[in-house]
């Protein structure tokens, strides 16, 4: 009995092991990059999408390169939590702003991408208020609201020559506006009211609804520079992995060519050995005595020798 | 302080029903393991990541920046695995010739412990093999005492070549019969090839 109970809890490991990958592969688990439209975790952004679409808006996710992208002037474009913003891209927004467009932009750690599109972007802390309310006079953006909840992952600590149309008890708030040739530029320091894990709570929906324009204009959220790619499937696939697999490929060949067997010429086959010399031995008394006379077997060979 | 408009009422519903729907949520599929796999995923991820982060730093101050230093790299790995190849052919090599052959089966056993095998062998009544054993014993005296130059494959007709004695010759022609030949070995041949190979190793010294 005692021997069976290193079997019972292997098998009893096993058991969890295999509910645990199987859980892990088939398991469902909302998921997605940081305040992108695609994403359905807490942090995502695709709950504000689907708002959108409900309300009239049409909504784009753009997977291409913001420099090849053409952005309808009319509408609105949200850049919430960008990985990265080259420079290139920044100066493509400035000028969609610059043609009247309307562009939300910002995230946590705001500093790291914003000078993309602004040579001085103002400064911002990581920390900010969980209760938001709208300013006196804080136009289109906070139109029809009363609170928005936020997570107070971020604001602004100055707002020279921007417009804060939603304020905390303390501090310039997550939010600051400013006009850009025709269009509107909308600083966000703190993307968390628009966020799946908020939008259902206070005015946030509102609140998310205001800042994408009027209802159906275009809103666009830039997905490329969440890491996702115009090609899809294979075409996906980028081509530092293709050559890895090339490379992985060419590994798996030289490894089946070292240790498979070789096919070359053909070996020549070893000597013959010879025979045990007792058989020889039996084999030659066995002709001596075919012969008969040892005489006649002389004389045969004398006349070969004399031939020969 | 303003107030919530029946707009911003009528979005909240909206989005409360959109979150409500099963993408936002997490299927009951049980995750027993799930925290401990996220950080062994983790702890991965960021041993990964070392790599490339090291070469990013080396690569800002070495002329042609990371990929020369990818180039490096690879050029590393390739003499390390050609090194490394190398060896393990040469060690592989070694420990086949080391152990395939069977003419080392014998050479494994010292003089002492063939001989022992060799009267226990006479005295099980295995003439034949006290014949081979003793026989072995002696070549391995020869070679140790450098009397003889001669491989493990060496016949038995070279070596007599090379010692030019009768009393070998006598004695491989005796173990020729009985290992080669068939002939079987007899208590006579045991002590033949006793007190030959004892007088063979005396005369040449061994």
């Amino acid at each position: 009995m005692r021997r069976g109970w290193p079997l019972i809890l292997a098998g009893a490991l096993a058991s969890l092991l295999a509910v645990a990958l199987l859980g892990e592969a088939f398991g469902r688990e909302p998921t997605g990059p940081v305040s992108s439209s695609y994403a359905t975790n807490a942090d995502g952004l695709a709950a504000w999408a689907q708002l959108l679409r409900r309300n009239g808006h049409t909504v784009v996710q753009l997977r291409m390169s913001l420099q090849r992208a053409r952005l309808d002037p009319r509408g609105t474009v949200i850049v919430l939590d960008p990985s990265s913003l080259l420079h290139s891209e920044g100066e493509r927004l400035l000028a969609f702003v610059k043609q009247g467009g309307r562009l939300l932009i910002g995230g946590h750690e705001p500093q790291s991408t914003l000078p993309a599109l602004l040579p001085s972007p103002p400064k911002w802390a990581p920390s900010g208020e969980a209760q938001l309310l709208p300013a006196e006079r804080g136009g289109a953006s906070v139109a029809g609201i009363g609170e928005v909840a936020s997570a107070g992952e971020g604001e602004w600590t100055e707002s020279h020559g921007y417009t804060a149309p939603l304020r905390g008890a303390h501090g310039d708030g997550p939010l600051l506006e400013k006009t850009i040739g025709s269009g509107t530029l909308a600083l966000v320091a703190d993307a968390s009211p628009l966020q799946n894990r908020l939008l259902a709570s206070e005015d946030n929906a509102q609140f998310a609804l205001d800042l994408s324009g009027q209802s159906r204009q275009p809103v666009v959220f830039v997905e490329s520079v969440h890491g996702y790619g115009a090609s899809r499937g294979f075409a996906a696939i980028s081509t530092r992995w293709w050559v890895a697999f090339a490379g992985l490929l060419l590994a798996g060949l030289l490894w089946s060519v070292a240790r498979g067997r070789r096919l070359g010429v053909a070996e020549a086959a070893g000597e013959q050995a010879q025979p045990p010399r007792a058989d020889y031995v039996h084999t030659m008394s066995l002709l001596l005595r075919r012969t008969g006379d040892a005489r006649e077997l002389s004389s045969a060979l004398e006349r070969l020798r004399n031939e020969g | 302080m303003a107030s919530s408009t029946s707009a911003a009422a009528v979005a909240r519903r909206q989005a409360e029903s959109i979150l409500a729907e099963r993408r936002y949520h997490a299927a009951p599929v049980p995750h027993p393991l799930h925290g401990l796999l996220q950080t062994i995923g983790q702890g991965l991820e960021e041993i990964l990541n070392v790599l490339p982060d090291g070469v990013g730093r080396v690569g800002s101050i070495v002329p042609g920046g990371s990929v020369v230093v990818w180039g490096l790299l690879a050029l590393l790995l390739l003499a390390l695995g050609w090194a490394l190849g190398t060896r393990g052919a040469r060690r592989a090599l070694l420990t086949s010739a080391g152990s395939g052959a069977p003419a080392d089966v014998a050479t494994t056993m010292s003089p002492a412990e063939l001989l022992r095998a060799a009267t226990a062998a006479e005295r099980e009544g295995r003439a034949g093999d006290a014949v081979r054993l003793h026989f072995r014993r002696g070549l391995m005296l020869l070679l140790e005492s450098d009397r003889l130059q001669v491989g493990p494959t060496m016949l038995s007709a070279e070596v007599s070549r090379s010692l030019r004695s009768d009393q070998f010759d006598a004695l491989a022609r005796a173990f020729d019969e009985i290992a080669y030949g068939g002939r079987a070995a007899t208590a006579e041949d045991v002590d033949a090839a006793r007190r030959g190979w004892v007088g063979l190793l005396r005369s040449a010294g061994a």
